[in-house]
């Protein structure tokens, strides 16, 4: 698969920051991008396998991303999908948690342009390896 | 309860029920029994007298207080609302940023591209301040591009402020709502109308909290001519 044709989906409930994201992989030369708002409305688009790639925040009403990551993981259709955490959550146990949980990456708000783009490149590399 | 209390209080009951208990006898050990029940009931009942009386007065006391009535009726609210309006604001701010800086950047990725375009096609013997400006030209949109994609990342703020707005206002909401359920028990009414109005915060119109206010510059022109200024 060329990296462009990644299709990512991004879940915050926040509008601003999905842009935010949206317009960054823009940048980065990624056009497949899909939004959800919280893990509830992340699932349906999950299960029908229309994605690559999931960014997700943590602190969302509804469905949390500690929660969806889970289900991610507990779904064989889905439990080796790449997912990237995005959160202003950042105490230690909850990082721990999430590593537990199966995250393959985890960035803190607010991140730069840099953080985002290594931590995106390294699962993308890793998941070419494996 | 001090500990001190608690041996000697029960020393003398113990050593009875001890003894009746030894020597099998039913009765007396039943009617022991009822002696420590009431003791302990007395002691709850003290208790819970104190605690009574206590909370009469802090009724009393919320009663006499109108600052609390006005937090409650008017005050609380109105800050809710305030925090709702911030909200909004800043949601829309950024959204309105973001629309801009998507308009901006492919102008700026134009602009960089055409001026390289335009400077290859010149031949080097001539033009060659043509060239310089066009090398400036590319310089700039590519930087003008650059500060943009910076400035479209800081607009993440308004996530972190957001949360910590919402969190602020749940607890605002449980403050009114403790609010509401004491003025409930205390018999206080805590009636829009009839609550003293409070001091006000003062500071930007947040439609729906202030009244009385100009709320546009178009109000305020029209206020000022009517004024004959």
């Amino acid at each position: 698969m060329s990296s462009s044709s990644i299709r990512f989906l991004v879940v915050d409930d926040f509008s601003t920051m999905r842009r935010i994201i949206k317009n960054f992989l823009n940048d980065l030369g990624y056009t497949s991008i899909a939004e959800a708002d919280d893990g509830k409305t992340a699932l349906p688009v999950l299960k029908a396998g229309d994605v690559d790639f999931l960014i997700t925040d943590w602190n969302m009403p509804g469905m949390p991303g500690l929660e969806l990551l889970k289900e991610v993981r507990g779904d064989p259709a889905t439990k080796k999908l790449p997912v990237l955490m995005v959160t202003a959550e950042a105490k230690r146990e909850q990082i721990v948690e999430a590593a537990q949980a199966g995250v393959n990456g985890y960035v803190v708000k607010p991140f730069t342009a840099q953080t985002l783009k290594e931590k995106i490149d390294k699962i993308l590399a890793t998941q070419a390896a494996g | 309860m001090p500990a001190a209390s608690f041996v000697p209080r029960y020393r003398g009951v113990m050593a009875k029920l001890n003894h009746a208990y030894a020597a099998g006898d039913e009765a007396a050990f039943d009617e022991l029994l009822g002696e420590l029940n009431s003791e302990r009931e007395l002691a709850m009942r003290t208790g819970i007298a104190k605690l009574s009386q206590s909370l009469a007065d802090a009724l009393t006391r919320f009663q006499l207080d109108s600052r609390i009535a006005t937090l409650a009726a008017h005050e609380i609210p109105d800050a809710r609302l305030r925090l709702d309006h911030v909200l909004k604001m800043t949601e829309d701010a950024v959204h309105r940023t973001l629309d801009l800086i998507e308009q901006t950047l492919p102008l700026a990725e134009c602009t960089a591209r055409d001026a390289h375009t335009l400077a290859e096609t010149l031949d080097d013997r001539s033009h060659s301040d043509i060239r310089r400006f066009l090398g400036e030209v590319q310089g700039s949109a590519e930087r003008v591009r650059k500060n943009l994609s910076e400035v479209m990342l800081a607009q993440g703020f308004q996530d972190l402020t957001g949360q910590i707005l919402n969190g602020v206002r749940a607890l605002i909401g449980e403050v009114e709502s403790v609010l509401d359920e004491l003025s409930r028990i205390s018999g206080v009414p805590l009636d829009m109308a009839t609550a003293p109005a409070g001091r006000g915060l003062q500071g930007p119109a947040v439609p729906g909290v202030t009244t009385n206010e100009v709320v546009d510059q178009n109000g305020v022109d029209d206020l000022i001519a009517g004024l004959g200024i």
